[in-house]
C-alpha cells in the first residue's frame, strides 16, 4: 500500500479584484513557515500574480508557479484542468511531503467554480464594490464554494454597498454554509479566517 | 433521374467496421482536455511583431506558413507513426517522437506538442486504452507521434487521423486568434475552412515523404515563438 500522501489542493476564484492573491498572501504569511506549502497562480494575462506573491516575499520563488490561461481562465479551473494538474504535479515532485497548495483562479465571473478533480476545498472571494447585490445574484460558486468571503467591508460607506443586506443574502444562499464579512488588507475578520482553514482545511482538531 | 448518392449497404455501416470513427471524434474535439486552450503554438509571437494583424494576414499565416509546417512536418510525422505501429515498428517511433522534438528550434513549441501530447496519453489511458496491450513509451510524448500511434493502436485510416490533425491544428490556432486579433466567429470558420480546402489538394504528398526529408524552414516563426517566451505580456504559454 502507498504511504505518500497527495497534497491538499485548495482554490481560491473570484471575480478580478476582489482580494483572491491578498488571500494567498495572508495565507502564505500565516501558513507558510508551518507548512510545507505551494501557490499556482492562473492568470490571464502576464504572472502578475506571481510576482506579487515574490514582491511580498510571501514564500520562496521556487514555490510560486504561474500558468497562462490563453484568456481562459474559467477553462483552466473547470473545463480542462490539465495545466494546472500538471503544475500540481510539478510542484509536489519538486517539494517531497508537500502537504498544500493553493489555486488562484485569474478572475472570472460569478458562474466560475472549480473542478472537484483540481480542488478539495474552494474558496470564493467577492467584494463590496462590486456592487451589494452580488450574493443575491447566487449563482453557483456564492451557492456551492465551501467558503465565501466577502471582502473590502470597510469601503462599503464609500461606496454606498449595505453590507447587513449583503449578509442576509448570503444566509438566503448558503444556508449553513459558512461565509466571512472581512477586509483582508485591513486584517478584520482574519482570525476567524483562520479558525475556518485550521478546522476545514488542514484538520488541526483531529488528532493523529 | 439518377440518384444523387448510392446508398452504402448496411454491413457497411456495422457498429465494429466505424468504431475508428467514434475515437477520431472524440481525439478531435477541442473539448477534449489537454489544455490545447492554453496555447497559440507562436501565433501570439507572430501577433506581437505586428507580422499578423487581421483576417487576411490570418489567413496568409493560416495557407503558407501553417500549411508548409503540416505538409512537411507534422503531418508526415503521424502518417510515418502510424505505419510503426501498424508494422511494430517501436524502435522507429521512438526515433519519430526524438525527430519530432528535434526538429522545433523554439523551446516553446517543442513544449507545447509534448505537454499536449502527454495529456492526449493521459485521456487516452483512461478511456480507450487496452489494458493487454500497453502502450509504447515515448521519450518526448510529441503530439504527432502520439495521435499517429493512437490512431494506428485504434485501426483508424491514415488518412482519416492526417484529416484529423489538419483540423486540430488550424481550429486550436483559429479559437487562439479569436482571442488574439479584432476578427469574430464567422471570420475563423471562413478561414477554417479555406485553409482546410487548401491544404486537400497536398495531402497526397504528406504520405510519400521520407523521414529524411522531414522538415522545413521558417525562421520568422521561430523568431516569433522565441521572443514570445520573453514577452512581458502574455495570454499564451506558448
Amino acid at each position: 500500500m502507498s504511504n505518500s500522501k497527495k497534497a491538499i489542493r485548495v482554490g481560491i476564484g473570484g471575480p478580478v479584484g476582489s482580494g483572491k492573491s491578498t488571500l494567498c498572501l495572508k495565507l502564505c504569511e500565516r501558513y507558510g513557515k508551518s507548512r510545507n506549502m505551494a501557490v499556482i497562480t492562473n492568470d490571464i494575462y502576464t504572472k502578475e500574480d506571481a510576482k506579487m506573491l515574490i514582491r511580498h516575499g510571501a514564500l520562496p520563488e521556487d514555490r510560486i508557479m504561474g500558468v497562462e490561461t490563453g484568456g481562459c481562465p474559467h477553462t483552466a479551473i473547470r473545463d480542462d484542468i490539465s495545466m494546472n494538474l500538471d503544475a500540481v504535479a510539478e510542484m509536489e515532485q519538486r517539494f517531497k511531503g508537500l502537504e498544500l497548495v493553493l489555486v488562484e483562479s485569474g478572475g472570472d465571473n460569478l458562474t466560475a467554480v472549480f473542478s472537484p478533480e483540481l480542488a478539495d476545498v474552494f474558496i470564493y472571494v467577492i467584494d463590496v464594490t462590486e456592487g451589494d447585490d452580488i450574493p443575491r445574484k447566487g449563482g453557483p460558486a456564492i451557492v456551492t464554494s465551501d467558503l465565501l468571503l466577502v471582502n473590502k467591508v470597510t469601503l462599503a460607506p464609500y461606496v454606498g454597498a449595505n453590507v447587513d443586506q449583503m449578509r442576509q443574502d448570503c444566509t438566503n444562499k448558503r444556508g449553513d454554509k459558512t461565509f466571512l464579512m472581512t477586509d483582508l488588507r485591513k486584517e478584520v475578520c482574519l482570525d476567524e479566517l483562520y479558525e475556518w482553514f485550521d478546522r476545514e482545511v488542514l484538520f488541526t482538531d483531529v488528532i493523529d | 433521374m439518377a440518384p444523387l448518392f448510392t446508398q452504402p449497404s448496411q454491413e457497411a455501416f456495422g457498429p465494429s467496421e466505424w468504431g475508428w470513427v467514434a475515437r477520431l471524434l472524440h481525439f478531435s474535439d477541442s473539448a477534449l482536455p489537454v489544455g490545447a486552450y492554453a496555447h497559440s503554438f507562436g501565433l501570439e509571437g507572430v501577433c506581437q511583431m505586428g507580422l499578423v494583424h487581421d483576417k487576411e494576414t490570418l489567413r496568409t499565416f493560416l495557407n503558407r506558413d501553417v500549411s508548409v509546417s503540416l505538409i512537411h512536418v507534422d503531418l508526415p510525422l503521424v502518417v510515418k507513426s502510424h505505419a510503426a505501429i501498424m508494422d511494430g515498428h517501436y524502435e522507429e517511433l521512438v526515433r519519430l517522437d526524438q525527430l519530432s522534438w528535434a526538429l522545433r528550434p523554439s523551446r516553446q513549441l517543442r513544449e507545447a506538442l509534448s505537454r499536449i501530447g502527454k495529456q492526449q496519453i493521459k485521456v487516452y489511458q483512461n478511456t480507450w486504452a487496452n489494458a493487454e496491450h500497453p502502450i509504447p513509451e515515448l521519450p518526448h510524448n510529441q503530439s504527432p507521434t502520439v495521435l499517429g500511434m493512437f490512431y494506428a493502436l485504434e485501426n483508424t485510416p491514415v488518412m482519416a487521423a492526417i484529416w484529423s490533425v489538419v483540423y486540430q491544428s488550424y481550429s486550436a490556432l483559429l479559437q487562439a486568434a479569436l482571442k488574439l486579433l479584432p476578427i469574430g466567429p464567422a471570420a475563423t470558420q471562413d478561414l477554417l475552412h479555406d485553409a482546410m480546402t487548401t491544404i486537400q489538394g497536398q495531402l497526397q504528398l504528406v504520405c510519400e515523404i521520407d523521414t529524411e526529408d522531414i522538415g522545413s524552414f521558417n525562421p520568422v516563426w521561430d523568431i516569433g515563438a522565441s521572443l514570445h517566451e520573453h514577452a512581458p505580456a502574455r495570454l499564451f504559454i506558448s
